[in-house]
């Protein structure tokens, strides 16, 4: 039931988005927009570095601490009336918020924005069991009407045009809606009041549980955690398990560093500390709470040296800041998570069989790291999978006799000449403004399918420096100056 | 599946134990650097918070009013009563409220106003037909009017907690929402809130005081369709918040 394992490579399914000329569009318009919030946000803050480093000290601390921190929020999520259940994988996951809404004989249930339901590929669970899901988040809505999956964290829906849109809510609503953007942004109003009105339980996301006190802190715009939080009689949320925090005092730096890097806000329209279910005397709010707890290969990744890409908040900021996103958008990925921190994670929680390429779909160029709010070394981790992906597989024979000839040869000065002039001579005849395309040669040419490779010098550059040296006019000796 | 879900628990707790006690490579992962950078932006000088707190909500497409007097909030809501045309009104009681005689100005201007009390009220819990009359009214209401517990300068922000006569969907569901507040109750920012917060919500070492906290920021918002801001989603596109002066709260 887990997320569907893209059933083209990602090369295809990059050449596809980078034939799309609207995406190009619609990915530089949206990508720009919050790399210039991002940026207004974070400079009136009088030290961001510093606060992203507050930010980066109190993920560290928590996930060094997980176990405890995790124990703490589940007796006081218990202490509050809520319930805890603890997941393994995407199997058990769904199971158990299958077989609760089962339990409840819910058969209607509204969603409020969550990746880690997509990870778990909850809404076929849902439908295998006749559980109708619906998502309220307009953009996930939008995604879910068009049968598809969400291309950007933030902006679900940035591939889709208005006219698109309008089509999708025309069959939704059976009457031509024309595609005034207020006035679609209305009809889902209606559709998903209806919706939130006759729910019979509400699934949503956790974008900080505060383990102090068992709080699940929703962080929305449009108002629809709210809702979600407020009026079904049971609200059910999951979260991947590295989304604890260890008290109050750490929420207003993360929460700050979330929203200024994610869209530029300082805060955003609604944040809604639920803490347990509806209370006597209350009006509203859930009889019954759940949280359920998912690690779906999280604890996996603790062990070794990609432990802090679970320091990850979800804010999407590398995605924006990151060139080859901008290029290909999220659908291109094929996983959950895109982006600089999906190529890290998606291979990490799905396996490297499937999304071996991603690690390689990056320039290395850091650009994500320095967008990070708590600073994860993408390129570092992206290398290492790399690493990992050439040690899995073990190259042929010829290729690491070709690497080990490589070696040898730059290590001897003599060799290394002789080669730099041959290779100039043997480029000569592809080369262009100094670049190499498509290479006849049968090894070389798979590197040059997929990019263009640039043309060795005419002259090598040792050559040229000595002449340079030559030509030089010698700097007066230390004796002569004294 | 009692059996599963302890099986599963220990199962995650102990991969995690392992996991942590296995040193990492300390060269690999760059240290976090300890740092008391403050979460805020730093106030403007010669700025007051209701300035600022005006600024903000404005900046995110909220509507603030500044009211030197009780006559004057009135004489502001009632004219945003009736240049929205509202016939029915959601009343969220507060002592503000109370003080500032809302309730009747509101009757006198021919609104037809439900009134949630404050404070404890009745004893006891409300039954399913009285929430769901609750919350009928809310939904057919065209206008919530509510005070805050605190409001917070730097970003615009309403500190609403949902308590007994504080439904926590009320200022949500209907399209408009207006907030009285005295000009007192606004803090700088978030994190100098928070220990404030906790010693209101955790006074007497039980559990947290409220089954849920909410911060409210303007008007419900989306830029889902073309990453065009839109107002209105789920939440109220219409959200007000007067500021009341402190001096002469009763004219």
């Amino acid at each position: 039931m887990s997320h569907p394992i893209p059933l083209v490579p990602f090369e295809e399914r990059a050449h596809k988005a980078l034939a799309d000329e609207r995406l190009q569009q619609a990915l530089k318009v949206a990508t720009t927009k919050f790399i210039v919030h991002r940026q207004e946000a974070l400079s009136l803050l009088p030290d961001a570095d510093g606060l992203r480093q507050r930010g980066r000290a109190i993920r560290e601390r928590t996930i060094a601490h997980l176990d405890e921190c995790l124990i703490q929020l589940e007796s006081a999520v218990q202490a509050n009336g809520g319930h805890v259940h603890w997941a393994q994988d995407e199997v058990e996951a769904c199971r158990i918020i299958v077989g609760l809404l089962q339990e409840r004989q819910a058969r209607l249930v509204v969603k409020s924005k969550s990746m880690a339901t997509e990870e778990i590929g909850l809404n076929h669970a849902l439908q295998a069991a006749a559980i109708e899901a619906v998502e309220t988040d307009l953009g996930e809505w939008i995604v879910q009407l068009a049968g598809e999956t969400p291309s950007h964290i933030v902006a679900p829906a940035v591939h889709k045009t208005k006219e698109q849109v309008a089509e999708l809510f025309e069959k939704q609503v059976g009457r031509p809606v024309g595609t005034d953007i207020p006035a679609l942004t209305k009809i889902a109003r209606a559709q998903l009041r209806e919706k939130f009105l006759a729910a019979d339980a509400a699934i949503s996301g956790v974008n900080f549980a505060i383990a102090e006190t068992g709080t699940l802190v929703l962080v929305t715009n449009e108002g629809n955690g709210r809702l979600a939080s407020s009026l079904p009689r049971t609200h059910i949320a999951v979260m991947g398990l590295e989304k604890v925090i260890p008290t109050w005092d750490d929420l207003p730096a993360l929460l700050t560093l979330l929203t200024r890097s994610a869209t530029g806000q300082i805060i955003t329209s609604y944040v809604t500390c639920v803490t347990g279910p509806r209370r006597p005397g209350e009006a509203d709010g859930p009889e019954e709470l759940h949280l359920v707890i998912l690690d779906n290969g999280r604890t996996r990744i603790l062990e070794n040296e990609y432990r802090e890409s679970l320091y990850c908040i979800r804010c999407g900021a590398c995605a924006n800041a990151c060139p080859v996103y901008l290029k290909i958008g999220g659908h291109a990925y094929g996983g959950v998570y895109s982006g600089p921190i999906g190529a890290v994670l998606t291979p990490l929680l799905q396996g490297m069989e499937h999304f071996g390429a991603l690690p390689h779909a990056s320039s290395l160029c850091g650009a994500c790291k320095d967008a990070c709010p708590v600073r994860i070394d993408l390129p570092r981790m992206l290398l290492a999978l790399r690493a990992q992906e050439v040690e899995d597989k073990r190259p042929p024979v010829w290729e690491r006799l070709l690497f080990r000839l490589y070696a040898w040869g730059t290590s001897h000065p003599v060799i290394y000449r002789l080669g730099a002039r041959l290779g100039g001579l043997l480029a000569w005849p592809f080369a262009r403004n100094g670049w190499m395309g498509r290479l006849p040669v049968p090894i070389v040419s798979r590197w040059t399918t997929k990019r263009d490779f640039p043309a060795p010098a005419a002259r090598p550059f040792h050559a040229r420096w000595a002449e340079i040296e030559r030509e030089a006019v010698p700097p007066p000796s230390k004796d002569e100056s004294r | 599946m009692a059996t599963t879900q302890t099986n599963a628990r220990e199962a995650i707790l102990a991969r995690i134990r392992a996991h942590l006690g296995k040193r990492l490579d300390e060269s690999v992962l760059e240290p976090a650097h300890p740092s008391d950078a403050p979460a805020y932006a730093l106030p403007a000088p010669g700025t007051t918070p209701a300035a600022r707190f005006a600024a903000a909500l404005e900046k995110v497409g909220g509507h603030p009013h500044r009211a030197q007097n009780g006559a004057e909030a009135r004489r502001i809501l009632l004219n945003l009563v009736a240049e929205r045309k509202v016939q029915r009104a959601i009343l969220l009681d507060a002592p503000l409220l109370h003080d500032l005689e809302i309730l009747s100005a509101l009757q006198q201007a021919g609104v037809e106003v439900l009134t949630i009390a404050a404070g404890d009220g009745p004893a006891g819990d409300l039954s399913a037909a009285e929430r769901a009359n609750l919350r009928a009214a809310a939904t057919a209401a065209d206008l919530c009017i509510s005070s805050a517990d605190y409001a917070i300068a730097e970003s615009g922000t309403l500190v609403l907690p949902a308590r007994r006569g504080f439904p926590r969907a009320a200022p949500v569901l209907p399209p408009a929402h207006v907030a009285l507040v005295r000009e007192s109750q606004i803090v700088p920012h978030l994190e100098g809130l928070i220990p404030q917060l906790k010693a209101a919500l955790k006074g007497n070492g039980s559990r947290w005081g409220t089954s849920c906290l909410m911060f409210t920021t303007g008007p419900s918002r989306t830029a889902d369709i073309e990453q065009t801001l839109t107002i209105g989603v789920h939440g109220p596109g219409d959200m007000d918040v007067i500021l009341v002066a402190d001096q002469n709260p009763e004219d």
